[in-house]
């Protein structure tokens, strides 16, 4: 029941998302400037066809202006078709009687992007300009700059000091940077880059922008709009020596697709399939980057763009070692690979992430979109095809989709081509409805077949009823038929001999019925099933509907399965639950984290579900549902955390403390275990000097006859005493280096050890005849391991850095320690929570020397006021 | 051959080579290069020299430095801002909600963002945004009047002023790790700034009309 509540409440929550109402353009090409194409709109891949329009040829993205921002005041559509740039409103009506001749060849070859800060149309054309055009359809008088036989990618449009900039590639091997295009003050310069300029321009923030160039191999090249331009009595030309910020000359093949820009970071792949991660303010590849997973081979190709959410980023392979298409999925912070998907055809569109729906699109050649789930990046199979059924039958596949999908505000709008022959002799903008809820598909109902308030008979069986349900769309303003019927959906129904909840998994031998049937909007089915009840206190029965999250794309699947506890009418036989014990490792230590095993036992002939609650010193810090088969013993685990002071501790399990079971015995429900709580330093070593004796054999004399003749030696044995001594100085620093004594709450501090051995060994050896006694040899180490312990108990082993003379080692925290995150390498920040007085930090050098020498030293910071104290604020965000 | 045929194929090789000559034409716009630096071109742009590809850093096969990843490292609890449909940019201080539930937001960045211009008086840990009165019209149709606007907000404190008058608020202005930030929808909607919350995506979406460059 609990858990009904919670469901229900969790659906009550979520329901004001999915009507929400968020305004997300198509503004250029890639969705926004940054190009992740990711639609944050609450949209699910649930598409009907809905017009389509001959625009030409186009190889252009469609964009989709909010009605915000049209002098109409409803969505608009713009699109390079043709020679012609188009303006349709959401029902495809051509908006221009007269569409604008942008290009006097009958293909595009660029993308239009709207610029919101003035509302107009920015065109690269095939003549090789860069036009505008207002709202209206009018082309702005005297916007127009001549910058190549062709511009090849899509202008990135920005505003910088009061100016409009304009940064379009061309097939000249330059990206052309004009300032003003529309305004009094018009000034151009080119970036001579190199090979072809097919990627569109990527921003660096309002500052400035990145291009990569396609050639035998790839270049990549940072720009800011001030190393550019500069603004003398208010108007802008170009710097006599305008220059490029950083140039990365390592992408060892050319760059077809844009960046897809991540924060400070742009994703992107080379032609052959590398995938990479760049630092957009200094053109660094990021660390774990690049990734060549997909580059096995040359004929692997790749020319359309990545794009990225919060965890992934998708890089499209048009064609993955000369076969069909491919996605790969690699964790966007790491560069590792998460996933594959295999695609049926060649890719012909970037991927495009719906968010809220956790699913992605990606174009393939002959006109047909996959679908895919997100997380288990299986084939949404329900909506795999777009293709338009009402299109004549000579436009009915298109020879690919040409550019990039578009989605927003609940339109899908693909441009794609047509063929007659090889010769490609024509385009078509189609229009899709997308779905702005998911499908949902529950239980409805489900009757066991026993009568309420009665008890079923061992071994009777009985007929159940179930019905499952497809739901109609909840939304007035969104025609029910949009929702596609689902051509396949499984049903089930199970029986369960367990005692309260049912468990239903792919293999439960406990389906009792299961059909496949088709169901519509609105639609219902009804499946009876036969059960036996079993010779127990109770049973339950189940139904359910599309468990697989991969199927149909249900976005909610808590209501898909039903089940109904029936009594059996048995007697009922003894209970009893015990807690066995408590394990957990002992002693541990102030303020960490540890797992403590609880064991715990059903003696009864029946299975039974009970709570297993967890508590630390009484105090509760866990419980869990637990399902203990008849006669049987298992365990399971609870974290917990030490407290910060030391002493005894008890970890005690109770089984069944709400005495919902009942039971015969009660008094084995609890067990418990006390373990020692230490701080780490109790058993901190300190003996920093030791001696030890050595003994040496030496020769003191030779012994003659009196002949004269050599009959012997005389030796002796000495023993000699050595000593060895480890000292070790320890200093907490700033960030310039300088000692410190005391620090702010919030701040952080880098260590500085310096561990010294000494020792007098073999200075001593005794002197005899011969070159005797011989030295024994061998060097003693100085300090092995240093250690530092925080007040919280955190244990951190320093590594050794810097210089090392003999044995005087440096040592400092390690650079991988980040003791926060965004912290420094190598910086232990204390909380801004620490109160006023000593911040103790303990450091233990161990294993030095002959003896094993350690030391350990405490130095103590004063903690004076925190972070939020300082008057030395600034307005730098 | 008879010369009539003769004369027809030589007519016919002709058209092939016009036909050849007129296409290859219209291949090219007769683009010979850009114009010398200096040139003012028939629709008013003066050219500038090349940029310089040779004066910038080489950056071949260098890998990001720690230094530079935690400069760069977005937190985790870190809020995206769409502007107008573009993602905007964060270094070393980014917008996160704070423990009143509200998006907070670097003060130079939403300043910049609303066209507003913003002072700050160190002896009274106070902003101030500052947008004079404006009047245009926006995208050629859309007729925008605005008055003379000072928002102020004191660090700590649960209030501000909105052309001198006092307004409560339930969050306050607040400094972390040397940075000011200031409730982003008090900001952006006194602004004339729409902004939407979209919960399932962490992501604040800001809808403005910009006043248009004046150049």
């Amino acid at each position: 029941m609990r858990r009904l509540i919670l469901l229900c409440l969790s659906l009550f929550l979520l329901i004001p998302f999915y009507i929400s109402t968020a305004r997300a353009e198509i503004i250029c090409f890639g969705g926004d400037e940054n190009r992740q194409h990711i639609v944050n709109q609450p949209v699910y891949p649930i598409v009907k066809y809905k017009w389509e329009r001959n625009t030409g040829v186009s190889n252009s993205q469609p964009l989709i202006v909010d009605k915000s921002r049209t002098p109409d005041g409803q969505i608009r559509i713009y699109v390079q078709g043709g020679r012609y740039l188009w303006a349709f409103d959401p029902a495809g009506n051509s908006l221009w009687p007269n569409p604008p001749v942008i290009n006097d060849k009958n293909t595009t070859s660029s993308y239009t992007t709207y610029h919101q800060t003035d509302g107009r149309l920015y065109s690269g054309t095939t003549g090789g300009s860069i036009v505008v055009h207002d709202q209206d359809g009018r082309q702005v008088p005297e916007a127009i700059v001549n910058i190549g036989n062709r511009v090849v990618s899509a202008p990135l449009v920005k505003d910088w000091q009061g100016q409009v900039i304009v940064i379009a590639g061309s097939d000249d091997g330059s990206v052309y940077v004009v300032a003003n295009l529309t305004g009094k003050n018009k000034a151009v310069t080119r970036v001579p880059i190199g090979g072809v300029l097919t990627s569109s321009p990527a921003p660096i923030g309002n500052d400035g922008f990145i291009i990569g160039s396609d050639g035998s191999t790839g270049k990549v090249a940072g720009i800011y709009f001030a190393d550019l331009f500069e603004i003398k009595n208010g108007a802008v030309r170009v710097k006599p020596n305008p220059r490029t910020r950083w140039v990365n000359s390592s992408i060892p093949a050319g760059i077809p697709a844009s960046f897809a820009v991540d924060g400070d970071y742009v994703l992107f792949s080379h032609k052959k399939g590398g995938l990479y991660k760049l630092n957009k303010y200094n053109g660094e590849i990021a660390k774990g980057w690049p990734n060549t997973i997909a580059a096995y081979s040359s004929s692997t190709f790749t020319n359309y763009s990545p794009a990225v959410d919060d965890r992934y980023v998708y890089f499209p392979i048009k064609s993955l070692r000369g076969g069909n298409g491919a996605v790969m999925i690699l964790n966007k912070n790491t560069g590792a690979k998460t996933a594959q998907i295999n695609l049926n055809d060649k890719v012909t569109t970037a991927p495009l992430v719906l968010k809220q729906s956790g699913s992605l699109l990606v174009g393939q050649a002959k006109g047909w979109i996959g679908v895919y789930q997100i997380g288990t990046w299986k084939t949404i199979d329900a909506v795999k095809i777009v293709d338009p059924p009402d299109a004549p039958q000579d436009r009915r596949i298109p020879n690919g989709i040409t550019a990039e999908l578009s989605l927003s505000d609940n339109l899908l709008l693909i441009g794609g081509n047509y063929k007659d022959g090889s010769t490609t002799v024509g385009g078509v903008l189609t229009a899709f409805t997308v779905s702005s809820e998911p499908v949902d598909l529950f239980v409805q109902s489900l009757d066991p077949g026993v009568p309420p308030g009665q008890k079923a008979k061992p071994g009777a069986t009985y007929t159940a009823t179930a019905t499952y349900k497809y739901r109609e769309k909840q939304r007035p303003d969104d025609p029910a038929s949009l929702l596609a019927p689902l051509p396949v959906v499984n049903v089930k129904a199970f029986r369960d001999n367990y005692a309260a909840v049912l468990k239903v998994d792919p293999d439960n031998p406990g389906e009792a019925a299961k059909t496949t049937v088709a169901l519509s909007p609105g639609g219902a089915v009804t499946l009876k099933f036969r059960w036996t009840a079993p010779n127990a206190t109770q049973t339950s029965v189940g139904a359910r509907i599309n468990m697989d999250p991969s199927q149909h794309g249900e976005s909610n699947l808590a209501n898909n399965i039903k089940s109904v506890v029936v009594p059996v009418d048995v007697p009922e036989e003894p209970l009893d639950l015990a807690a066995v014990r408590v394990d957990n490792i002992n002693p541990v230590y102030t303020g960490n984290r540890y797992v403590a095993d609880v064991f715990y036992r059903n003696t009864a002939a029946v299975s039974v579900e009970s709570v297993l609650r967890f508590y630390v010193n009484d105090r509760k810090v866990g419980e869990k549902t637990i399902f203990v088969g008849a006669n049987s013993q298992d365990s399971t685990q609870f974290n917990w955390e030490a407290p910060a002071s030391t002493g005894a501790v008890k970890l005690k399990a109770t089984i069944n403390p709400d005495r919902i079971v009942k039971e015969t015995n009660y008094n084995n429900n609890t067990a418990t275990l006390r373990v020692n709580v230490q701080t780490p330093g109790t058993a901190l070593c300190n003996e920093p000097g030791k001696s030890w004796t050595e003994s040496y054999h030496l020769l003191v004399s030779h012994i003659y006859n009196n002949k004269g003749q050599h009959t012997g030696d005389e030796s002796a044995t000495k023993n000699v005493t050595y000593n060895e001594s480890l000292d070790m100085t320890v200093t907490p620093k700033d960030d310039k280096g300088n000692a410190i004594t005391g620090i702010k709450a919030g701040y952080g501090f880098y260590l500085n050890v310096v561990t010294t051995y000494t020792t007098d060994y073999e200075t001593k050896v005794p002197k005899g005849l011969h070159g005797t006694a011989q030295a024994k040899g061998g060097i003693f180490p100085g300090a092995q391991e240093v250690y530092a312990i925080f007040p919280d108990g955190t244990k951190v082993f320093l590594e050794p850095a810097g210089s090392t003379q003999g044995h005087i080692n440096t040592w400092q925290l390690p650079e991988q320690y980040r003791s926060a995150i965004g912290a420094n390498s190598r910086k232990h920040y204390i909380s801004e929570n620490t109160p006023d007085g000593d911040y103790v930090i303990t450091v233990v050098a161990t294993d030095a020397g002959r003896n094993g020498l350690c030391i350990t030293k405490k130095v103590i910071l004063k903690v004076n006021g925190s972070m939020y104290d300082d008057t030395d604020t600034h307005l730098t965000g | 051959m008879h010369s009539k045929n003769k004369i027809l194929l030589l007519l016919l090789a002709l058209a092939i080579i016009s036909a050849g000559l007129a296409n290859s034409a219209r291949a090219g716009s007769g683009w010979q290069g850009p114009p010398p630096p200096g040139t003012v071109d028939k629709n008013g742009f003066v050219w500038g020299p090349p940029v310089d590809m040779d004066a910038a850093e080489d950056v071949s096969n260098k890998y990001e430095t720690d230094e530079d990843a935690k400069k760069y490292a977005r937190p985790a609890d870190a809020i995206e801002v769409i502007l107008n449909s573009v993602q905007l940019d964060f270094v070393e201080a980014w917008p996160y909600i704070n423990k009143d539930g509200r998006v907070m937001i670097p003060v130079r960045k939403i300043a910049e963002a609303l066209q507003a211009t913003v002072n700050w008086d160190q002896a009274t840990k106070t902003v101030s945004f500052y947008r004079p009165a404006q009047k245009f019209q926006w995208g050629g149709f859309k007729d925008i009047e605005r008055s003379e606007l000072t928002v102020t907000l004191k660090i700590g404190e649960k209030s501000a002023t909105v052309n001198g008058q006092v307004i409560d608020l339930d969050t306050q202005a607040e400094l972390k790790n040397g940075r000011t930030l200031v409730p982003l929808r008090f900001v952006a909607e006194n602004f004339n700034a729409t902004v939407e919350w979209m919960g399932p995506v962490k992501t604040v979406n800001i809808d403005f009309f910009p006043a248009p460059y004046d150049n």
